[in-house]
């Protein structure tokens, strides 16, 4: 399907829904605002996007990041409310799947509706991780414990480093997250990485944000960052 | 709460005098200069420079050769924002021998010079930057080293609106509010001689209208939102912002 840009009215539709649909599953999922020229307008250039089987935030980002590559002619897009909204409702089904007792969860509207006051337009279920895979665009599977995860989930992990702006822009950094988080043989993140386990996902921001008054994290690699860490860490560091 | 930064490290700090930052507009946007003057920092000849320009989630990072030789790079533009308004430097010296990468000089939270950004704007207390941050008209976006006031760019002649007689009447002292309430009371600082944190400049410019005197060091609520008040009531007389909205404001007929 040829992308376009939910207007206000769209945005406001497809948010009447998400409050609906958290209620009652069983919501039809309102496409037709996806080429309904009331409710989106068209983009300056044709850029396609498709409905493919997108393991994971990786997947879908390295889809979005290609196909705007493509696309010289779209500028702004990390802040395009309308363009996100529109992805968003376009895969809502990947990004909301009917969970086991036959509920929908759409949670916070950050999710689907890019909010740019704050940081938390990084909670954006699409955007987020697309910005992630395009701050490390030069080698993106170094990013894969921020990104592995299904299109429908934030990990803790992504949560606590793309909250920081020191530390998700550095390579060397993220790196050394995947290096100690990300399970390539799973390819998932290893047990007890979230926020409140010893040596997880929070104690490294929590780190790393102290070695950040001492250290250029820019100078060092990732070996030498996962180096700096204390004892807890060792269980993710085999 | 604040965080501390502790240096055991023995990191020296860069007076901001010593890093005289300038930007330029040109056909390719932004481009920025950086005078610096490190001579009287005892630092190593082969120590490497840093400078990196950042606002928000947006960073660019450029490198200035050694404490012996600066050597700015030919391309200084600033590629990855779309305005300057509120851009912040930061300044890093680094250690290139033994421990390789130890931060042994920084300095942070540089604003370039006033008289050299754009044409006509000034370096504020208070930066506007210009974002779609619908459904809300404007927002105050605080993070370490400065506040923002982000104004919705969807609306029409929006870099106008912080300008505007009614905005500013009827925005303007809630800001001040907001801020003060951010400062003293949800972060609990008081310094106000720090003159390099953002926080001390507006504690500075709140000690400074008329009628408010210091900070209180008593950290009740109570006396702490008294003085808020009171900073907010001088600012709304020396805005003159309820004349200015009175001439405005016709009673809604």
């Amino acid at each position: 399907m040829i992308l376009r840009r939910l207007n206000d009215q769209g945005i406001e539709r497809f948010e009447s829904f998400l409050d609906a649909v958290a209620v009652n599953a069983h919501e039809p999922v309102p496409r037709g605002l996806l080429e309904d020229s009331t409710f989106s307008d068209q983009l300056g250039p044709v850029i396609r996007v498709e409905q493919a089987d997108f393991k994971n935030h990786f997947d879908i980002s390295k889809h979005l990041y290609e196909s705007f590559l493509e696309s010289p002619g779209l500028h702004d897009i990390e802040r395009d409310r309308g363009l996100w909204a529109w992805l968003s409702l376009f895969y809502f089904e990947k990004l909301c799947p009917v969970a086991r007792d036959g509920s929908r969860k759409p949670g916070e509207r950050a999710r689907w509706i890019l909010n740019v006051t704050s940081r938390r337009y990084y909670r954006h279920l699409l955007a987020g991780p697309w910005l992630v895979f395009r701050l490390h665009a030069a080698d993106p599977e170094r990013a894969m414990a921020l990104l592995c995860s299904p299109m429908h989930q934030l990990s803790d992990v992504y949560l606590e480093l793309v909250d920081n702006q020191k530390l998700i822009s550095v390579p060397s950094v993220v790196e050394a997250v995947t290096k100690l988080y990300y399970d390539p043989q799973t390819a998932s993140l290893k047990r007890r990485t979230g926020r409140d386990s010893p040596g997880g996902a929070r104690r490294f921001g929590e780190i790393m944000e102290q070695f950040n008054c001492t250290w250029d994290f820019h100078s060092l690699n990732s070996d030498q960052i996962i180096g700096f860490l204390p004892q807890e860490f060792d269980p993710f560091k085999a | 709460m604040p965080k501390r930064r502790l240096n055991f490290t023995k990191r020296q700090r860069l007076a901001r005098e010593d890093a005289n930052i300038s930007l330029i507009e040109s056909d390719s946007g932004y481009i920025f200069d950086v005078v610096l003057n490190l001579a009287k920092y005892d630092l190593p000849i082969d120590a490497t420079v840093f400078v990196e320009a950042y606002r928000q989630t947006q960073y660019e990072r450029f490198s200035f050769g050694r404490i012996g030789l600066i050597q700015k790079p030919d391309d200084r533009r600033l590629t990855g924002f779309d305005s300057v308004e509120g851009v912040k430097f930061r300044i890093k010296v680094v250690s290139s021998a033994d421990p390789v990468g130890l931060l042994l000089a920084e300095g942070d939270g540089i604003s370039p010079r006033a008289d050299e950004v754009g044409s006509g704007s000034t370096v504020s207390l208070l930066p506007v930057v210009l974002q779609d941050i619908s459904p809300q008209i404007w927002s105050l976006d605080f993070d370490e080293q400065q506040v923002l006031l982000q104004i919705n760019s969807t609306l029409a002649n929006a870099s106008a609106l912080a300008r505007d007689k009614t905005f500013i009447a009827l925005v303007f002292p809630t800001i001040v509010r907001i801020i003060l309430n951010r400062i003293l009371v949800h972060e609990d600082y008081r310094d106000v001689d720090d003159l390099e944190d953002w926080r001390s400049q507006w504690l500075a410019y709140a000690t400074g209208l008329p009628g408010v005197g210091n900070v209180p060091k008593d950290r009740g609520q109570g006396s702490l939102d008294d003085w808020i008040e009171s900073a907010v009531d001088s600012f709304s007389r020396c805005h003159q912002v309820l004349g200015g909205f009175s001439d405005i404001w016709q009673g809604g007929e």
